[in-house]
């Protein structure tokens, strides 16, 4: 078999989750995936950002948690951070999370001088993105489905890939 | 690979879904798909509501937390037999059947007749995903997977030999229908001595922001064509011939 070179839209190896079955054999195959990724979450280099994520969870559970008038983060925008991580872990480096001051999830990459990009997740599943890479900027703003946004791997494939 | 046809007498499928995924209009209130529930009751006489929890916790605060929220998702209705299944969600629709396969026509049409009905009751701000998803689960002998898979588990000659399970996931791309194929291979219950269950699950679908009232019968067609093309090339002659 001669497989095509995969578009620069990495769909990310657990995402998409399958459409929704009801027979044994689909529970299995979705048991037998699920173990997969738990397997990932017992690695620390791949669950670092996921760690992070969580123990953002634990912290930012109520309004003004960093002193500053910060909203707590939104149950829903860290459900999607989460999935999120869980898809990019394996092709991408992980990104600093954090929680911005409207409570929702965001991560930041940089992958060298002039080289970085910040997104943040919605409650509804909206991801906005913005970067540099060197003197071109990088924007966009997708929704989280079943697969990475295309545009998103787009811009972290470019970013990940360029050398310094 | 095996010549692909058009009907196996004996076909290995133990569920066929077709799977709708939408946009909600803002609202929308799944309760209200009781309607449906009542309308398809010949045909789906058993029925139950799906629910969504929600848990509060905050760190540090005393007392007990609040007591989880609990809201209707959506209703799940079940032929007779169980058999089929028909899901109707906020954020989307599912048709279900289940073992035994009859063919793509009657599963596409009667999942395209409920699917109108939901439609119009949830009128669905648009579409955001279709798929077809067939799962097939083959009795095969362990020692000579090779002839009846295309892509059989391979493994260094040097591992130990007792194999007791595997699991291969392919996610693959059809630009020219605009569709992705999850085919997934997998080891599956138990079998007899020197046997294996595989199950071979192929999943097709089409995602992107398509009008709510986009011709879903149109568009299924070439996702069911692409998950027949995919089940043929991925067993032998010699696997097909225990399904003619």
């Amino acid at each position: 078999m001669t497989l095509a070179a995969p578009p620069p839209a990495h769909p990310g190896w657990i995402e998409p989750g399958p459409s929704r079955g009801h027979s044994k054999a689909a529970a299995l195959v979705a048991e037998q995936i699920a173990q997969i990724s738990r397997h990932w979450d017992g690695s620390r280099s791949l669950s670092a950002a996921l760690d992070e994520l969580d123990q953002l969870h634990g912290e930012a559970s109520h309004d003004n948690w960093d002193g500053h008038g910060g909203h707590a983060l939104d149950p829903a925008s860290y459900e999607h951070a989460r999935r999120l991580l869980r898809a990019l872990r394996l092709a991408y480096p992980s990104p600093e999370v954090s929680v911005d001051a409207d409570g929702e999830a965001a991560f930041d990459w940089v992958f060298g001088k002039g080289r970085r990009l910040a997104a943040s997740i919605g409650g509804d599943g909206r991801i906005t993105f913005a970067g540099i890479d060197g003197p071109r900027s990088l924007r966009g703003t997708d929704w989280l489905s079943d697969a990475i946004p295309e545009p998103l791997v787009f811009a972290l494939s470019k970013l990940a890939t360029r050398r310094s | 690979m095996a010549l692909p046809r058009t009907h196996l007498t004996n076909a290995p499928i133990v569920e066929a879904l077709v799977d709708v995924r939408v946009s909600p209009r803002p609202d929308v209130v799944p309760a209200e798909f009781q309607k449906l529930a009542v309308q398809f009751a010949t045909d789906f006489p058993l029925r139950a509501q799906q629910f969504e929890f929600q848990q509060t916790f905050q760190l540090g605060v005393g007392g007990s937390p609040p007591p989880p929220s609990q809201t209707i998702s959506g209703w799940m209705l079940r032929s007779e037999e169980r058999a089929a299944i028909a899901q109707f969600r906020a954020d989307g629709f599912t048709y279900n059947k289940l073992a035994p396969y009859t063919n793509w026509e009657e599963v596409s049409g009667e999942a395209l007749r409920l699917w109108r009905a939901y439609a119009a009751e949830a009128r669905p701000t648009e579409i955001t995903r279709l798929a077809v998803r067939y799962i097939n689960q083959l009795l095969l002998p362990l020692a000579d997977l090779k002839d009846y898979l295309e892509a059989p588990p391979a493994a260094p000659p040097q591992w130990p030999k007792a194999l007791e399970g595997f699991l291969f996931r392919w996610i693959l791309r059809d630009p020219a229908r605009d569709a992705r194929a999850v085919v997934t291979q997998t080891m599956g219950g138990p079998a007899g001595p020197g046997q294996v269950q595989v199950i071979l699950d192929v999943d097709v679908f089409r995602e992107g922001h398509f009008d709510a009232d986009l011709n879903v019968e149109d568009a299924l067609q070439p996702l069911g064509r692409l998950k027949n093309e995919v089940f043929f090339a991925s067993l032998t002659e010699k696997a097909i011939a225990q399904y003619l």
